[in-house]
């Protein structure tokens, strides 16, 4: 099993017709990602990464080639069935945290659970609160979103998005709305959950200071893998916080 | 339990959105609370309509003199053609059960200082069982005293309310009708206004004789009540009184009647028809407003999908499924129409009372109608959500996460 990758990208390729022109975002990937890996992936606006994160993430279907996630062919699977695989298998962590405005922290978090098959409520309350708990904000399970700050809310879209014991998680920029402090903070937990729980984590991120903190940095240009680098030692999220200046929040 | 879980997580997202579900609602608690008010007024004036008119008597053909073709018979305009002799053949007509003849004359009533004028009508003790009018204290007069052409009478209520003190005993009173003294043998109990709003109860019933012989002097009569037995009989005696009359009153073959039967069974039928289509037609027009109140929540639905898009990307990321997508909003509408479904209830439950208080009719609030407003509100939700749920549902997860 462990020789196996949690994910593998044969010959991907992603056409998308705009207007009359065809435009290929990705011309050919073929990655291969270890379980309890932490990737990078950085490139400019337009170099295909945002198209990868969507094929990887199963919010979108390749034109050409083959994904393999933990073991599934997922290149040609049904809508219904890849909103299956997202549930059970991938975890995701937006740059907009994206929670729902109106529910509570632990409403968030639970919301995953109420598309899965086989839940009992009872059981849902006290996996949410868990979860909850292992981000730091078992305090604030009662909060609306707007009633806690930026790394708070991407705390809980963590919380939310371990709450189905995912296979990977994948994070879009979730450092994009946050100051530095905080952002070494969230990096901080990702890095945790990668190394605690041995969660496969692949992150999008044009920061490359955020970049240093993963194991692999995978670079794209123009739809395909330019430089794929092994980090041979990171850096840790948890030793730089020790050296940072602690901002006082209201 | 999966759809335990659905309502769930539509419940929750009504919840989160208390003061536009109440105002989305609002168009349906108006169409429910109008449709039952609608129906329940119609229905209960129906009851009333049918209660009137078999409170004139049951199974009832009403034989008259025609003014209009008999006058020309009749010596100088005197309307005559009718006798208690025609009203003697007309029992002997098969499924015939009653037949009692009337003469009425305004008279005025006395007794002791006091006078008031009603109407005295001759007639025979079987308008007793035709109107279903029993005395409530004494007796009606017999045919013994119709023979005997007696001074007796049996007064109404509104007779004995105006001319005897409340507590006299009206049985054995003598009172003068026109200079003439009656023995008062029974009162009879109170039945309320006619579907013409006639005051019924300002009636005194003397022999038919009586009134004939002592107090007009004529020997005709002024209508012959006829009672059927059942009311499918009513079509075929009305024909053979029609023919028997005809042939007693030696009517050519290409002659008018000199009379006319008016058929109360048809009258009710007719009366009936028109409260049905009156019935029909409110609620029709309260119909077409729970038919806005829809499309009302057709169009909140829509602009909750399109603000809620992000919401609905988010959902389906974390693995929702369409039909999860399309359940959770059908849920949201369908349970959004039968929240106003029930507060409409309600609220028509208390607009039937408000309205039979104010008309003076009683109300019927049915449970069909009930049924109807609950089954029509669902359906409204199923076929006004439908269209948004399906968008929503087929909403793109990339697109819809990059909502702003």
């Amino acid at each position: 099993m462990e020789s196996q990758p949690v994910i593998q990208l044969e010959g991907i390729r992603k056409t998308y017709l705009m207007g009359p022109t065809h435009v290929n975002a990705l011309k050919e990937a073929t990655i291969s990602i270890a379980r309890g890996e932490m990737v990078a992936i950085m490139g400019p606006s337009g170099s295909g990464k945002s198209t990868l994160l969507n094929i990887v993430g199963c919010l979108d279907g390749p034109t050409g080639g083959r994904y393999i996630l933990d073991g599934i062919n997922v290149s040609q699977m049904s809508k219904d069935d890849l909103a299956r695989v997202r549930n059970e298998k991938i975890g995701f962590i937006f740059q907009g945290f994206n929670l729902l405005s109106r529910a509570t922290a632990l409403d968030n978090v639970k919301l995953p659970l109420l598309y899965a098959d086989q839940q009992v409520v009872a059981d849902m309350d006290r996996k949410a609160m868990e979860s909850l708990s292992w981000v730091g904000l078992g305090g604030h399970s009662h909060h609306l979103p707007s009633q806690l700050s930026g790394g708070q809310q991407q705390r809980v879209a963590i919380a939310r998005a371990l709450i189905n014991n995912p296979s990977i998680i994948l994070a879009d920029e979730p450092t994009g709305a946050l100051d530095t402090r905080t952002s070494t903070e969230v990096v901080d937990i990702i890095q945790k959950l990668n190394i605690e729980k041995n969660i496969t984590v692949v992150m999008v991120t044009h920061e490359p200071i955020i970049a240093q903190y993963c194991r692999r940095i995978i670079r794209f240009r123009d739809g395909r893998v330019q430089d794929d680098q092994e980090i041979t030692r990171p850096r840790s999220a948890a030793e730089d916080l020790k050296s940072m200046p602690v901002e006082v929040e209201e | 339990m999966r759809l335990f879980r659905n309502l769930n997580i539509a419940l929750n997202g009504l919840r989160a959105n208390k003061l536009r579900s109440l105002l989305t609602v609002l168009g349906i608690v108006i169409g429910v609370a109008a449709v039952i008010i609608m129906i329940s007024v119609g229905q209960g004036a129906q009851a009333k309509i049918t209660a009137q008119i078999e409170s004139m008597g049951a199974n009832l053909l009403m034989v008259f003199p025609d003014f209009n073709r008999g006058a020309v018979r009749g010596a100088g305009g005197n309307v005559n053609t009718l006798t208690r002799e025609d009203a003697a053949a007309i029992a002997g007509i098969p499924y015939v059960e009653r037949v009692a003849p009337e003469l009425s004359v305004n008279a005025t009533i006395r007794f002791e200082s006091k006078t008031w004028t009603a109407s005295v009508t001759g007639t025979t003790p079987d308008i007793q069982q035709i109107k279903n009018w029993f005395p409530e204290k004494g007796s009606f007069f017999d045919e013994k005293e119709i023979t005997d052409i007696a001074t007796v009478a049996v007064i109404g209520k509104t007779v004995a309310d105006n001319i005897l003190a409340p507590s006299d005993d009206p049985v054995g009173k003598t009172i003068g009708i026109n200079n003439l003294s009656f023995t008062v043998l029974g009162v009879l109990p109170e039945k309320g206004a006619s579907l013409g709003g006639q005051e019924q109860d300002n009636i005194v019933y003397i022999p038919i004789s009586t009134a004939q012989v002592r107090m007009l002097g004529v020997n005709n009569v002024r209508l012959i009540n006829v009672q059927a037995r059942n009311p499918e009989s009513m079509g075929f005696i009305q024909d053979l009184i029609t023919n028997l009359l005809r042939e007693r009153h030696r009517i050519p073959q290409d002659g008018n009647n000199d009379f006319s039967i008016r058929n109360l069974a048809a009258v009710l039928a007719t009366a009936e028809d028109m409260t049905r289509i009156m019935t029909l037609l409110l609620a029709s027009v309260a119909g077409v407003s729970l038919l806005v109140g829809g499309i009302g929540i057709m169009n909140i639905m829509l602009v909750s999908v399109t603000e809620r898009t992000r919401e609905i990307g988010i959902r389906m990321a974390v693995g929702a499924t369409e039909k999860a997508i399309l359940t959770q909003f059908l849920v949201e509408a369908v349970t959004l129409c039968l929240l106003g479904g029930f507060i409409g209830i309600v609220l028509g439950i208390m607009g039937s009372r408000i309205v039979s208080s104010i008309a003076g009719w009683p109300t019927v609030v049915s449970f069909y109608s009930v049924l109807l407003a609950v089954g029509f509100s669902a359906a409204v939700g199923i076929f006004f959500g439908y269209y948004p749920a399906k968008k929503a549902s087929e909403l793109n997860p990339i697109d819809a996460l990059r909502f702003e």
